[in-house]
Order: C-alpha cells, then sequence, then structure tokens
C-alpha cells in the first residue's frame, strides 16, 4: 500500500509538470489554431534561465520567478515575429516554429554549455517526512501543490473573467469577437504570453524534479505535451489537467508493475481515448458550428 | 451632411471572385434602409465590406463622415456599427447571459436599461439565460444575435436576413423592435422577405450582379412594377 501511495504521489507531481507544459500547448492551439512546436524549446529555457537565475541568487522563488519571467519574454517574441505572419497555415506553423525549436535548443548550449546541467530543491523543500509507512518526498508534495494552483488560478481566468469569456469566444468563433468590437490579436497575444510563461513555470520546477537535464529535455516533454493535448482535448484546460495527470500515474504505475509496456504507455492511452472519444476527454465537438 | 453611411463605387473580391463590381449608396440619418437584390447579388458582402470584415479593393466607404474602408473590424465596431450576421454567430459553448455579457460595450445604467428592453422584446432570452447557445432553437439563436446589436447604443445596425427562421409572432415583434429604433438608429437591412421589408425600410437599395442598379423610397418602388419584376424576380 505504501508502495502504492509512492508511485501516486510521483505519477500526480510528473502529471502536474506536464499539465505546465501541456496548458499553454492546448490553449495556443485551442484559440489560435497554432501548432507550436516551439513550446518545448521555451519550457527549456525556463529550465536552464530560472535554474541559473536560482543558483546566482541563491533564492528558489526568484529562480522560479525567472524561468517563468524567460518563458513570457520568448512568448512575446515568438508571437510578435515568427507567429502573426503564419496564423492560418498549419503547415507554415510547423516548419517554422520546429525551426525555433531547434534555434532555441542550440542557443541554450551557446549560453549555458552542452553539458548536463544539475539542480537541486532548496533546503525547505530538500528530503523528505514519513505518513505511516509511507514516505513523502518535499519537493514532489510542493510540486503537486503549485501545479493544482496554477490549474485552479487558470481555470478561474478562463470561466470566471470578462477576459476567459473573450477566450473561450475567440475559440468558438474568431470572427465573431471582432465584430463585436474586441481585438482578437490582442487576446492572442496574451495567450500566448502566458501559454508561454506557464511552459518556462514548469521547465524551472522540472529542473530539482529530474535533478539532471539538458537541453533535448524540452522535445522529450514536449513530445508528451502532445500526447496530453489529444488525450484531453484541445481547448479544455480541465481535460488537459485530467490527461495529464492520467499520463502521469499511468506512467509511474506501468513503469513499476509492467516495465516492459513503459515505452508504450503513451500512446496506448491516446490509441485508446481516440478509439473511444475522437475529440478527447473533454474535447468539444465542434460539428454544430 | 444626412447620410451616416456612404458607400462610393465599392469594389470586393472574395478570393479570385468579383463579388462586388461598383456599390454606390447612402443610408439616410435615421431611418431604416432595405438592401434587396436576388440571392447572390452581393447584399451580405456589401456587409461585410463595411464591417471590415472584407477590404474592398476599390472604393471608398464613410460612416458619420469618416472614412472607414480598409480598418479593422473591432474598429469599426467601436464606432457605433452593430452586425447581426446571416449565420447569427452564436457561440455554442457560451450561454445567453455570457453572450450579453461579451456584447455589451459598458455596463453603466443606460446599457443595463437597454439590456432590460432587450429582454422584455425577446423574453424567450430570459428564459433561455443560463442556457448554452449550442442548444439554444434556431428562432432563439435568431432573437439572441439580434439582442447583441440592440444591447449598445450603436449609431448603424446592419442586420443581415433577420426574419429568416422566424415564427411570424416573432417577425411582428422583430417589426415592432425596429420601429422602436426609428430615429435614434439607423438601420440597414439585408432582406429577402420584400413584404417585411416594406413594413419596416423607408428606403431602398437593390443591387445585382454586384452593381447598385436602384436607389430610392420605399414608397416609390410599391408604385414600379417594372423594377420589382426587372430585380426582384415579384410583381
Amino acid at each position: 500500500m505504501d508502495l502504492w501511495w509512492s508511485l501516486t504521489i510521483n505519477g500526480l507531481a510528473t502529471g502536474f509538470l506536464i499539465f505546465l507544459l501541456a496548458a499553454g500547448l492546448s490553449l495556443i492551439f485551442g484559440l489560435m489554431g497554432v501548432l507550436n512546436f516551439a513550446h518545448g524549446g521555451v519550457f527549456a529555457w525556463g529550465a536552464y534561465a530560472g535554474i541559473w537565475a536560482y543558483a546566482a541568487s541563491g533564492n528558489f522563488a526568484i529562480g522560479v520567478a525567472c524561468g517563468a519571467l524567460a518563458g513570457a519574454v520568448l512568448g512575446f517574441i515568438l508571437e510578435k515575429t515568427m507567429i502573426t505572419p503564419v496564423y492560418g497555415n498549419h503547415l507554415q506553423q510547423i516548419l517554422i516554429t520546429l525551426g525555433v525549436m531547434i534555434v532555441l535548443g542550440e542557443l541554450i548550449k551557446t549560453v549555458f554549455g552542452a553539458n548536463p546541467q544539475g539542480a537541486q530543491p532548496p533546503r525547505w523543500l530538500a528530503g523528505s517526512f514519513t505518513v505511516g509507512d509511507v514516505v513523502m518526498i518535499k519537493y514532489r508534495l510542493f510540486v503537486i501543490a503549485a501545479g493544482a494552483l496554477v490549474l485552479a488560478l487558470l481555470y478561474m481566468l478562463i470561466h470566471r473573467t470578462k477576459f476567459g469569456l473573450l477566450v473561450r469566444a475567440g475559440v468558438a468563433n474568431r470572427e465573431m469577437v471582432e465584430i463585436l468590437g474586441y481585438d482578437i490579436r490582442n487576446v492572442f497575444l496574451f495567450v500566448f504570453v502566458l501559454g508561454s510563461a506557464l511552459a518556462g513555470l514548469g521547465g524551472v520546477l522540472m529542473g530539482p524534479y529530474v535533478g539532471v537535464f539538458t537541453p533535448a529535455i524540452g522535445m522529450e516533454y514536449q513530445l508528451l505535451a502532445f500526447v496530453v493535448v489529444v488525450i484531453g482535448g484541445m481547448e479544455s484546460i480541465l481535460g488537459t489537467a485530467a490527461a495529464a495527470l492520467l499520463v502521469g500515474l499511468a506512467n509511474a504505475y506501468v513503469a513499476y508493475y509492467v516495465p516492459p509496456l513503459t515505452a508504450a504507455v503513451n500512446m496506448l492511452l491516446m490509441i485508446s481515448v481516440l478509439a473511444l472519444r475522437p475529440e478527447g476527454l473533454f474535447g468539444v465537438n465542434r460539428g454544430e458550428n | 451632411m444626412s447620410e451616416l453611411l456612404r458607400l462610393e463605387a465599392v469594389q470586393t473580391y472574395i478570393g479570385q471572385f468579383h463579388i462586388l463590381k461598383g456599390v454606390t449608396f447612402e443610408v439616410p440619418r435615421g431611418t431604416v434602409t432595405a438592401l434587396l437584390g436576388r440571392n447572390g447579388a452581393g447584399k451580405t458582402t456589401t456587409l461585410r465590406t463595411v464591417m471590415g470584415l472584407l477590404r474592398p479593393s476599390a472604393g471608398r466607404i464613410w460612416f458619420n463622415g469618416t472614412e472607414i474602408h480598409g480598418r479593422p473590424t473591432h474598429v469599426i465596431s467601436r464606432l457605433g456599427i452593430g452586425y447581426v450576421p446571416e449565420d447569427m454567430g452564436i457561440f455554442p459553448n457560451l450561454t445567453v447571459a455570457e453572450h450579453m455579457q461579451l456584447a455589451m460595450h459598458a455596463e453603466d445604467a443606460m446599457t443595463r436599461e437597454r439590456l432590460a428592453w432587450v429582454l422584455d422584446l425577446f423574453s424567450d432570452l430570459k428564459k433561455a439565460w443560463r442556457k448554452p447557445g449550442g442548444t439554444l432553437s434556431g428562432g432563439q439563436k435568431q432573437m439572441l444575435a439580434i439582442a447583441r446589436a440592440y444591447v449598445n447604443r450603436n449609431a448603424l445596425l446592419l442586420i443581415d436576413e433577420p426574419s429568416k427562421g422566424l415564427a411570424p409572432v416573432m417577425v411582428a415583434a422583430l417589426i415592432d423592435s425596429l420601429n422602436a429604433l426609428k430615429g435614434e438608429t439607423t438601420v440597414l437591412l439585408v432582406e429577402q422577405n420584400v413584404i417585411m421589408a416594406a413594413q419596416v425600410a423607408s428606403h431602398v437599395v437593390i443591387i445585382d450582379d454586384g452593381r447598385t442598379v436602384h436607389h430610392g423610397t420605399m414608397a416609390e418602388l410599391a408604385q414600379d412594377e417594372a423594377l420589382k419584376r426587372r430585380y426582384l424576380g415579384i410583381a
């Protein structure tokens, strides 16, 4: 039973980290129809910039803020220079964002070096404690709490504010949002920056979680995030969260109980969900409009 | 300046298709003007061009003395032009309440008063207040689309085929509401239902194959059997 608890906490922590990456991807795809393959590059930059700032300042909170900020700044630059010209053209989006992904990865090597980078949790989050027989690793609990907080805030933003109303309306019908007198490009820009900031945040939190990472961390987790977005149903924050936790937990359980299946578990999950619900777990069937 | 909206030799392409080949007309301030013509004549394209959803390749458009062609749609909207598109543009995932919240440009007392007036006019919307747009009936969607344009104090309303899909009793309510708006709001109405148009519009513009072929008063049109037969296929 205590093993099950450990695996579950592990799975949830991984799930929430993937959620941070996938949430931006889902918003960006859902609202703007942009396939953003550069997202993983932003995630990796969040990890490197955040961990660098953490090491330089000795303050974990500053590191976390810098990771998210690096994501936001990159998102702003990307949207303005690379994404705006290719709205509405999926092939060009894939080509240009894949290119950006490669450039971002190489830039990391130029700035921070190609060697693996180490990261430790701050002292107040290091170590573990036990509840009954279950060993609780503090940093994992922290990641779960941070992920849950972001999910709650994001949900409030999307469902309880006028800005969220604009986003949800824009997902369904961009032209009508313009007709009602709102500049949809500003909504796009804000969502892109927000999504990129979340990726940066995910990156910096991922650092101490994995302990050692390389510039390849972007591509590695981006694939997981795409799987999550497809399983959850594009454009639904709750769907993305549910799918991210599902993927995190499935990976944790399968890696322990059925190790040979580890490599296949994500694809198997995606295939089974799509076979039963092609629009994803929480996806909206767009047939009616 | 008695006209609120003026189009001069407007030409619009959709892709490679030359849809508007020269549309020129004025909408007098405070009137309801009907934009008539056969299917495919370019009526909807004219409204979409005014709204900035299509960019004219030639010609000029003035609203309230300001040139508006080539400006972004949201800017044109904020100048005081409300638009009810033919497909109604209802968001399936948003409730009726959310539609109205998004449509309201201000939350002041006057806008709230207008909201109350609109909901009295289309009382079905009050009953469906918490329902998502996707679950509304065709008539309710049309009412919601019109309510959204009515709720702001727009100087000009562009309404594309509002009577389509409405029950006769709702068409009557729509006619009443348009008559109630007369004086304060100017309306450019695209309508297939010439009988309905005749009940609300004082002025008429007819376009055929992308060109304006007639403009004048409704009274003149009513007496001109040849014109009606030639461009509207009725007599």
